[in-house]
């Protein structure tokens, strides 16, 4: 069995989990950024894609890297809802998509302050 | 190029960083701050490249832009880096924005003023509510050195220079006086802190400005309301004082001083009564202001005796109130007593005098009684030895009569005889019956005085028409209707109160108006708890000059006339006196006239 190991693999492997250190020591106040949910989770999917694709290296090369290939795409999707909710969108029609059609008091001071972000 | 699940993966990722990249440029002003969009706007450049170098990687199957790819893949997790990093300054500088504001906010809506001042005492800050106190703008007092605001400057000034030069102590607080900008003045207090910079070097003082305008005028009412609370209680003839739970007092006026043989009220300040009256005296205050402390109810008007400093006995009349905290707890007592000494004499007199006359009136009675008893029996000797002679004087007549011609009597014995003793005799058997009749009457008067009064609740409806059935003769004689209405019953002496209607009725039908039929009415009712009884006729009525006569003894209408001793009323008054009741009455000649009787009610 033939173990393959590319440098920038790993490098873009550990600087991947040092982002996610961060983000992770930064929750709370990542969490008032507007639908900050979806870019995580997009980060999330893109660090699960470098993980696979150090992995495919070692075992199951064509699923994982059809699972890699499917992470970045996904990863990139969300990038692109979460810019359409940030830009694509203004704040009120953000206030009318939440659940019952109307933002809460305090709920709009929140949103309004991320949009400000 | 050939059809490969995973090149079309990668053409997703391509053309979704295609679409973020334009929906990101098209509402580049809507969200996020300079910064923050570039290094986002990185991010998904690069995205985009490397899923550009995937979908040819992967297309084609080449590994021309391997290098690039890698290049691209190794930064991607730094820009990541550098796009959580950018998202979170700015959400870091938006927090403080929000606490600056939240600050400034609180700063500028605190109800006292603050202000700033750098070392030359000028103005560096000045929160909004000091603006709105003075009357200034912002621009106005910033820079100008504090003093400038103050009514008394100089005063101002040294507070700042010896604040600053580390004089005055922390803490301390100053009343100033402020001048507004339309030249009125604002009474402060003024709160002075320094400020200090990181190596311990003084940078300027702070202060706390609270406008205390209301304050004064508070106090300055409780003052007033104080002084003229003090003069009240000073200036009042009565004795006021307040005592504490161990009955010491704490407030005394000086009536209060002067009773206890003090000079001034103060004094008597944190004394007791025990220090100034006789053991028992004390004893007995110190008693009563402890049960009211206790019970924390009011002593009213407690009639108590005291002494003097020259040691005259006096009599006071005492109230005392519990005094409460706002808690509604017993402090205290507040005590008002009244100098009662010369009432109290006048009712000793009186009583005296009741008892003098109460006295005097028994032996009235008693002399009444014996003069019109006794003088009866003489009397009726008279009246029995004048009927004697007047038949002496009968026989005699009629004995000369046949002996002796009337030629041979002498004319003046023939007068004597004829005329002039019979009319003699006539006068004084007359003059006896009259006085016979008279001191019958006292004598009733004066057994009626002495006659005990049995109290009873009476049916004054049953009791009304006895009384008109046994004067039943005398009324169908004289034509008179009588009604009687249903009548409220009283109490009182069922035969005493029988007489009183009795001599009324009797009156009424003894002056009736000939000229038309009689008619009583009698009738009732309850007022302030008594039976009011009236008999009213239509009779001849009295005159006005002679309705309070009419009560008086011996007193008649018609003596010529009417038959009678003038006694009737004289003891209708008297019965009803002994019954607590009244008589009276109202009248108009000619139109008869309503007699009012007024009796206990049950």
């Amino acid at each position: 069995m033939i173990y393959e190991i590319f440098e920038n693999e790993v490098v873009m492997l550990l600087l991947g989990v040092g982002v996610l250190t961060f983000i992770l020591g930064n929750r709370s106040r990542l969490k008032q950024l507007t639908a900050s949910k979806i870019l995580i989770v997009a980060f999330y999917l893109l660090l699960a894609g470098w993980v696979l694709t150090v992995l495919e290296g070692f075992f199951w090369e064509g699923i994982l890297n059809f699972v890699e290939h499917l992470c970045t795409a996904v990863s990139s999707v969300l990038v692109a809802a979460w810019c359409w909710k940030v830009f694509g969108s203004s704040p009120r029609d953000s206030a009318s998509r939440r659940p019952g059609g109307q933002a809460s008091p305090s709920g709009q001071a929140d949103l309004e302050r991320k949009e400000a972000l | 190029m050939h059809p490969d699940p995973v090149a079309a993966f990668d053409l997703i990722t391509l053309l979704a960083s295609a679409v973020g990249l334009i929906v990101m440029l098209r509402g580049w002003k809507r969200a996020l701050e300079p910064k923050a969009k570039l290094v986002f706007l990185g991010l998904l450049v690069f995205t985009l490249c490397y899923g550009v170098c995937l979908f040819v990687e992967w297309s084609w199957d080449t590994r021309a832009l391997d290098r690039i790819e890698d290049v691209i893949g190794a930064l991607l997790p730094m820009w990541w880096a550098f796009v959580i990093y950018a998202f979170l300054a700015g959400i870091v500088e938006q927090e403080l924005r929000e606490r600056e504001t939240r600050f400034q906010e609180l700063y500028d809506e605190a109800p006292i003023g603050y202000h700033e001042l750098d070392t030359e005492g000028r103005i560096t800050r000045v929160n909004r509510t000091e603006l709105d106190m003075l009357g200034y703008t912002a621009e106005e007092m910033l820079g100008r050195p504090v003093w400038e605001f103050s009514a008394e400057k100089e005063k101002s000034r040294d507070t700042v220079t010896d604040k600053l030069a580390g004089d005055i102590p922390p803490g301390r607080i100053f009343e100033r006086t402020l001048r507004r900008k339309d030249g009125s003045t604002l009474g402060v207090l003024v709160g002075i802190r320094l400020l200090r910079d990181e190596s311990g070097h003084i940078r300027g003082i702070r202060s706390t400005i609270q406008d205390i305008t209301k304050r004064k005028q508070a106090e300055e009412s409780l003052a007033q309301e104080r002084n003229l609370l003090r003069t009240l209680i000073d200036n009042m003839p009565d004795n006021i004082y307040v005592k504490d739970t161990k009955s010491r007092f704490i407030v005394a006026n000086m009536a209060v001083a002067r009773l206890m043989g003090a000079t001034t009220p103060n004094e008597l300040l944190g004394k007791t009564d025990f220090e100034f009256y006789p053991q028992e005296l004390a004893a007995k205050y110190y008693a009563d202001d402890q049960n009211v402390i206790k019970m924390g109810q009011l002593l009213v008007g407690q009639e108590e005796p005291t002494v003097d400093p020259e040691g005259n006995r006096k009599w006071y009349s005492t109230t005392k109130a519990p005094l409460r905290d706002s808690r509604g707890n017993v402090t205290g007592i507040i005590g008002i007593s009244r100098d009662i000494t010369a009432r109290k004499r006048a009712e000793d007199d009186r009583e005296h005098l009741m008892e003098t006359l109460a006295l005097k009136n028994e032996e009235l009675e008693s002399v009444l009684y014996v003069t019109s008893h006794d003088l009866r029996a003489p009397l009726v000797n008279i009246q029995g030895f004048g009927n004697e002679l007047s038949r002496s004087c009968d026989l005699i007549h009629s004995a000369l009569k046949d002996k002796v011609k009337s030629a041979d009597m002498n004319g003046e014995v023939r007068t004597v005889l004829n005329k002039d003793v019979p009319e003699a005799l006539g006068f004084i058997l007359s003059s006896a019956t009259r006085m016979d009749s008279l001191l019958s009457g006292l004598l009733r008067l004066s057994r009626l005085g002495q006659a005990a009064v049995h109290i009873e609740p009476l049916d004054m409806n049953a009791m009304l028409t006895d009384v008109t059935k046994s004067m039943e003769y005398q009324v169908k004689e004289a034509g008179v209707t009588v009604d009687i209405e249903l009548l409220p019953p009283s109490v009182g002496d069922a035969s005493q109160i029988n007489q009183v209607f009795s001599n009324i009725l009797d009156n009424a039908l003894k002056y009736l108006d000939e000229s038309q039929p009689g008619m009583i009415r009698i009738y009732a009712k309850i007022e302030d708890g008594q039976s009011i009884y009236c008999v009213e006729d239509n009779g001849v009525g009295i005159a006005g000059e002679h309705q309070s006569k009419i009560f008086e003894i011996f007193h008649r209408l018609e003596p010529d006339r009417k038959s009678g001793e003038g006694l009737g009323l004289t003891i209708v008054r008297h019965i009803l006196d002994r019954h607590n009741g009244k008589v009276w009455v109202e009248s108009e000649p000619g139109k008869g006239s309503k007699f009012f009787v007024s009796l206990p009610s049950v």
